[in-house]
């Protein structure tokens, strides 16, 4: 991409931040990456289209559908092309997936570290609709010898700046659940959620969940660019915070961890005592359930467990709620606490790694009580 | 130095009541605008940034390894600059929740919130006729405010930030 590219890039990136995304925090207006504010959460079980987050590496490409295509290469017997209409052929599927940045929380690291400093809110569900990556690969008759799927976007890098390549392992692109979507929330897929087709992986950090898909390369190897070697990975043993780690010593951060954020009352929030608040917000745990959530009113000296919504499914979070009564004047420190289908809960400390990856502390927030 | 960049030194200067007298060294700025932030990315992208010398200059190196047109005396000036304006002890630009409520806060967080705190917006006080040449002087500086929304930030800086 050249600077008049970039500058007409940057151009619409500056239209759609004006218009479509106007209520979004803007972390970086170029490349577009736009944060949602819990409030907007708060909506429902489902994010809207305008309201999720917006991550990415490098500016959108153009994309028209009409010379768009789909290259299936690599270790298979059949090379692929396929047009939209080619897409569409195959079994369609709809899955509710929640989908998170893997630094979602990067700005609470301390000390901190360099990256799109998201809060809380680079976390949003939709329904997405398309077909399993699976049935394109069983088409393309993948051979013995693959071990990882390779997923690249029409999105082009600046300069000398990596392209935007990412794989997932050859077990996980075959999982029934693993898809190539091309609606969200029943619309066609906006361009910033990656128009005309992204890989949603569901359970993971949603950097796998490539956008904008032109080509799928079947290997015996993971990407070898910066954005599986050395970004998106975790040290593998703890380190001591403000440690520079090698990525030799680093794997792949994969499965989301458990997680819950306040939605509402806001952080800061005045109510009258002796008014009854529902404190409310999302819990969600990559590829297992959550089983409870518990609040704190007390800073974690006493817990209760909260209600969960029905709204529920796979690698989707659960909406919980507990109503309490603000008992006398003062300032509160409420605490959120979530357990999942594998034993794990929130911690209350942060454990530090270079990149801010999978921060999931316990959510806090200060509640007023003014009589 | 840019405007968008004048305006971040700016308000960080009110935020952390620092002298402006001197100023930061304009012609790095201007290189790494030519070399940064006029090619690849926006300038929130760095100011967002909280990270010492020795941080920068890792994100410096790493960006001159990705193509941007640095050069090798400029490095280290450019880090320096860089871990004096955006370091552990300024505070960070503002969280959706520390806007007040109000008609244009989604265009406070968009278009202002993204170079600077709160804190700045809320130490000038201005009335009407000081917000409107506040809010002129950061489109001038580089702020994107949709000029259908103008008059509602307007009346939303007076009302929450007034005298």
């Amino acid at each position: 991409m050249n600077r008049r590219d970039f500058a007409l890039s940057n151009a619409g990136f500056l239209l759609q931040a004006a218009t479509i995304k106007k209520d979004l925090i803007i972390r970086s207006e170029s490349p577009a990456d736009f944060e949602t504010p819990v409030q907007l959460l708060d909506k429902g079980w489902i994010t809207s289209n305008e309201d999720h987050y917006v991550r990415s590496h490098l500016p959108f490409p153009s994309v028209q559908l009409n010379n768009w295509n789909l290259a299936v290469e690599g270790e298979v017997n059949r090379s692929l092309k396929l047009t939209m209409p080619d897409m569409r052929a195959f079994n369609q599927v709809t899955r509710t997936v929640t989908l998170e940045c893997s630094g979602n929380g990067r700005a609470f690291a301390d000390p901190p570290v360099p990256g799109l400093q998201w809060e809380k809110g680079a976390v949003g569900t939709a329904r997405w609709t398309g077909i399993r990556l699976r049935d394109v690969l069983m088409k393309a008759q993948v051979k013995p010898a693959a071990k990882h799927v390779i997923l690249n976007g029409a999105d082009l890098p600046i300069r000398a700046v990596p392209d935007f390549v990412r794989s997932i392992p050859i077990e996980k692109a075959m999982h029934p659940d693993t898809m190539l979507a091309y609606r969200m929330n029943g619309d066609t897929i906006p361009i910033y959620h990656g128009f005309p087709l992204r890989l949603i992986v569901p359970g993971w950090e949603a950097a796998a969940s490539t956008k904008w898909i032109t080509n799928i390369r079947v290997s015996e190897a993971e990407a070898s660019g910066f954005f599986m070697q050395t970004a998106y990975r975790i040290p593998n043993r703890p380190v001591a915070p403000g440690t520079i780690v090698d990525p030799k010593d680093t794997v792949p951060y994969t499965a989301l961890n458990v997680k819950s954020i306040f939605t509402s009352p806001l952080d800061g929030a005045t109510v009258p005592i002796g008014s009854s608040i529902q404190l409310r917000g999302f819990a969600w745990a990559g590829e297992a359930d959550i089983t409870r959530v518990d609040v704190s009113t007390d800073a974690g000296r006493t817990w209760s467990i909260t209600v969960l919504d029905k709204d529920k499914a796979r690698y989707t979070w659960r909406r919980f709620r507990y109503l309490w009564r603000a008992p006398r004047a003062g300032s509160f420190v409420v605490m959120s606490r979530a357990t999942d289908s594998q034993g794990r809960t929130q911690p209350l400390a942060a454990s530090w790694n270079p990149s801010g990856y999978m921060y999931n502390v316990s959510d806090k927030i200060q509640i007023n009580v003014k009589g | 130095m840019s405007k968008v960049n004048l305006a971040i030194f700016f308000l960080i200067c009110a935020l952390a009541d620092i002298a402006c007298a001197q100023g930061p060294a304009a012609g790095i700025v201007q290189k790494m605008e030519a070399a940064c932030t006029r090619v690849c990315h926006g300038p929130s992208l760095i100011a967002q940034q909280r990270l010492d010398v020795a941080g920068w200059t890792r994100e410096v190196n790493k960006m001159v390894g990705w193509g941007a047109d640095i050069a090798g005396s400029d490095r280290e000036e450019l880090s320096r600059y860089l871990a004096e304006m955006f370091n552990n002890t300024r505070p960070r630009p503002s969280s959706a929740q520390a806007a007040p409520e109000g008609k244009a806060k989604n265009v406070f967080q968009t278009s202002c919130l993204g170079c600077h705190d709160v804190t700045p917006t809320a130490r000038i006080k201005a009335d009407r006729a000081g917000w409107m040449r506040v809010v002129e002087r950061m489109v001038n500086w580089g702020a994107y405010i949709p000029p259908e929304r103008k008059e509602d930030l307007i009346d939303y800086l007076v009302t929450n930030f007034t005298q």
